[in-house]
């Protein structure tokens, strides 16, 4: 349905397609029908059931066809539960389930957006004997290789890891995060999802850090956020990550506390000096930006969104406001300009200035 | 709308690639009749590729009705008698109070403020089916048809979806029903069945998918049946606060990267709940992030393409509804680009396709369409944004049992 392609064809071709088609749907609704049959049975007591191998077929036939009708997924555990895994030893229970992890591979490749492929997995490494969760970490991150932005690839990794903290340290566990996605940062800077992932993470380790290491880790991260701004001056991932580093004044008009701006105010909190001093030294650093990239745009954004933070951050006098407005004219109209699919915004953050 | 002389010229310049990109902006037309016509032969027929969304029917009658009704044609194609007949079978799919199930009295002590714990363990075997009350998407579990809806409890899996009942009520409501069979009691109750103790909402009863899709439709659902008491607002509200990424965009779920659906979801259930300056920690800085997801369409997540659908996602995300301000926006954006891009994606024979000389399909064509209503396209009807109905649907709401002297 999504995304396929425009083909040209003959009627005759139609006609054929059409007639293999009708075959096709018939076999599905047999399929359907017998396995609801071999559920169900005709007993609201339940006890025709027919928990069998031959049930379970059924299911993995429909399944193949179409891995989002979740009612067979939920037939697929019951038969598991009440029927091939029922008494069944150790051994041939992890048999069976690992058996499971592979049919659910295959069907994968061809449905790597499936919720009910992702959640049946869960419920096989939940109820097997012995998980191998580090072995299912290894796996997803192969998967997140082939599609960086799968955002289920992401959800899961997330859950796995936290399956992983029995076994392995705190420490050792954001570290191996911090490795994935500064790996997935260095083979491409556009990776949002890495980036993301970080904004998650960083907060963690600073918590439990010492005030040396919180430095060296800050400086880091400003380190990985400049290298990719400074290689590709147009990617945004890059430059909103740089902004939450930086951190934001709380004068938002919501009740309740910003969470977002907590995180990363934990981040600026250990660089020394007042936040009106590293924006002034951030903002000089991207003027030197603005000489080589005239035409950045998310330069001049940054530089228009910094200069609003230290009217912020700082009590300012009459004339260091009015050169601030000036500064921040200026970058108005080279943005309408620029960025002219976004000018209308421009010209009222214009009007308003004083 | 256009005249035909019109889109033939344009279709020949189109398809001569050297005057592709000297076709002006202005001269875009949106062949209203080829929408009808693709949205017409959908409703009579969908091929098998969509046969894996069987279970998910409702939601696409919702797009074919829906796409008709902002192009104005559902009372010109359709008559009394056929819409009667699919208000009917919407109807059919309604999943009701089992006729074994507790009395009122029972029920009441069950919703009541007496201390609840022992009840809550007992609550589903009391109750029977009462927590998979709703709409299913279409006959998938087999039961024989009835507009009366159905009051078995035989089969375990049969269960209501928020997505379908959500979809289900938009869909009586754009073929004039006025909700008279609704039950708005179970539906509300088998609300309280599906949200999880983080504010999220799973799809069904023991449902494995909760995310803020389900969150939104909860919220709809109790807008549309003007009953909020089967949902915990504030663990609403909160869900979608920790949705937020250090982009003041909103994802899925908390820790899952800016999404243009999610935000949408996000903005529209804290309208309907009249939330949304609790909701949203910087309104500014959210409409910053929408605003940047325009490429010339818009993309539903940084550095991703664009696609048709996030003209509706971002663009209702941004427009105002009626009578509940939601962002007020969508007037920075490049309106003419947003076009240009949908011109691109408009299908030869009708509907929308996510990206250029891909095959239309159904749900993009709903979205193409909503995208250009927002636009104001001549010939077509006002978007509700936070119920996502036209404006005519939404008057019917007002006149449906539940709005008129409760």
């Amino acid at each position: 349905m999504h995304g396929r392609r425009r083909v040209k064809s003959t009627a005759e071709a139609e006609r054929a397609r059409r007639e293999k088609e009708a075959v096709k749907i018939q076999e599905y609704r047999q399929l359907v029908e017998n396995c609801f049959r071999m559920e169900i049975g005709c007993c609201p007591q339940r006890s025709n059931h027919e928990y069998t191998q031959n049930a379970f077929e059924i299911t993995t036939k429909i399944l193949w066809q179409n891995p989002d009708f979740y009612t067979i997924w939920n037939f697929r555990r019951n038969i598991l539960i009440h029927g091939l895994l029922k008494d069944a030893p150790e051994d041939q229970r992890q048999g069976l389930l690992s058996e499971e992890l592979v049919f659910l591979q295959e069907i994968f490749q061809s449905n790597p957006k499936s919720y009910w492929i992702f959640n049946h997995r869960r419920w096989c490494l939940e109820t097997m004997p012995i998980p191998d969760w580090k072995k299912e970490l290894y796996l997803v991150e192969k998967m997140l290789e082939l599609d960086a932005r799968n955002f289920h690839g992401w959800d899961y990794r997330r859950y796995v890891k936290s399956k992983l903290v029995n076994s392995m340290q705190p420490k050792e566990l954001l570290q191996t995060d911090l490795d994935f996605t500064k790996k997935k940062l260095e083979q491409n800077f556009s990776n949002y999802s890495a980036w993301h992932q970080r904004s998650k993470l960083l907060p963690h380790l600073l918590s439990d850090a010492s005030e040396d290491e919180r430095k060296r880790l800050i400086d880091e991260e400003f380190g990985i956020a400049k290298s990719a701004i400074y290689t590709d001056p147009d990617d945004q991932s890059a430059w909103l990550y740089y902004w939450w580093l930086l951190g934001r004044e709380p004068h938002h008009t919501s009740v309740r506390d910003d969470s977002i701006h907590e995180e990363s105010s934990m981040a600026l909190a250990t660089v020394k000096g007042d936040r009106s001093t590293i924006l002034a030294g951030e903002i000089e650093e991207l003027k030197e930006l603005l000489e080589e990239e005239s035409n950045s745009k998310w330069c001049l954004q940054t530089l228009m969104h910094f200069y609003q933070e230290l009217k912020y951050a700082k009590k300012l006098d009459d004339s260091e406001l009015y050169n601030l407005d000036n500064e921040m004219e200026e970058i108005c109209v080279r943005l309408i300009k620029i960025d002219s699919m976004r000018a209308r915004r421009y010209e009222d953050i214009r009007n308003n200035l004083n | 709308m256009a005249s035909t002389d019109c889109n033939n010229e344009n279709d020949a310049l189109e398809d001569d690639p050297l005057t592709e990109d000297l076709l002006p902006t202005s001269n875009i037309t949106f062949d209203k009749d080829k929408h009808v016509m693709y949205f017409k032969r959908c409703m009579a027929y969908l091929p098998e590729p969509y046969t894996n969304n069987d279970t998910n029917r409702m939601t696409l009658a919702f797009f074919g009705l829906g796409g008709l009704d902002l192009l104005n044609m559902i009372e010109t194609i359709y008559s009394a008698e056929q819409r009667e007949q699919w208000i009917d079978w919407i109807y059919a799919q309604q999943i009701l109070p089992d006729k074994d199930n507790p009395g009122k009295l029972l029920n009441t002590l069950l919703r009541s403020n007496v201390p609840r714990l022992k009840f809550q363990s007992l609550r589903p075997w009391l109750e029977l089916n009462r927590h998979i009350c709703g709409f299913r998407g279409s006959p998938f579990s087999g039961l024989p048809y009835s507009r009366e809806g159905c009051r078995e409890s035989r089969f375990p899996f049969d269960a209501a979806h928020l997505a379908m009942t959500y979809t289900a009520l938009c869909s009586l409501l754009i073929l004039g029903d006025d909700f008279s069979r609704i039950d708005r009691g179970a539906i509300i109750n088998g609300l309280t069945y599906l949200q999880k103790d983080d504010g999220s909402f799973t799809q069904t009863y023991h449902g494995m998918e909760s995310d803020m899709r389900f969150l939104y439709c909860a919220c709809a659902i109790s807008y549309m049946l003007k009953d909020f008491s089967g949902i915990n607002i504030e663990k609403c509200v909160d869900y979608i606060r920790r949705s937020q990424g250090y982009d003041y965009g909103i994802g899925q779920k908390p820790g899952l990267e800016s999404h243009g659906g999610s935000t949408y979801c996000a903005i529209s259930a804290l309208s309907l709940l009249n939330k949304i300056d609790e909701g949203l920690i910087s309104k500014d800085r959210t409409i910053f992030w929408l605003l940047s997801r325009q490429v010339s369409g818009f993309q539903g997540r940084a550095n991703k393409p664009e696609d048709t659908c996030y003209s509706f996602w971002i663009g209702a995300s941004l427009k105002p509804s009626f009578d509940l301000k939601i962002l007020g926006a969508f007037d920075y954006i490049d309106k003419e680009a947003n076009r240009l891009f949908l011109s691109t994606t408009q299908g030869r024979q009708g509907g929308f396709s996510k990206w250029p000389d891909l095959i239309p399909d159904i749900m993009h064509a709903y979205m193409g369409i909503a995208g250009l209503s927002l636009m104001d396209e001549p010939g077509m009807s006002t978007l509700d944004c936070a119920l996502n109905i036209s404006r005519k649907a939404r008057q019917n709401l007002e006149n449906s049992v539940f709005w008129q002297g409760d």
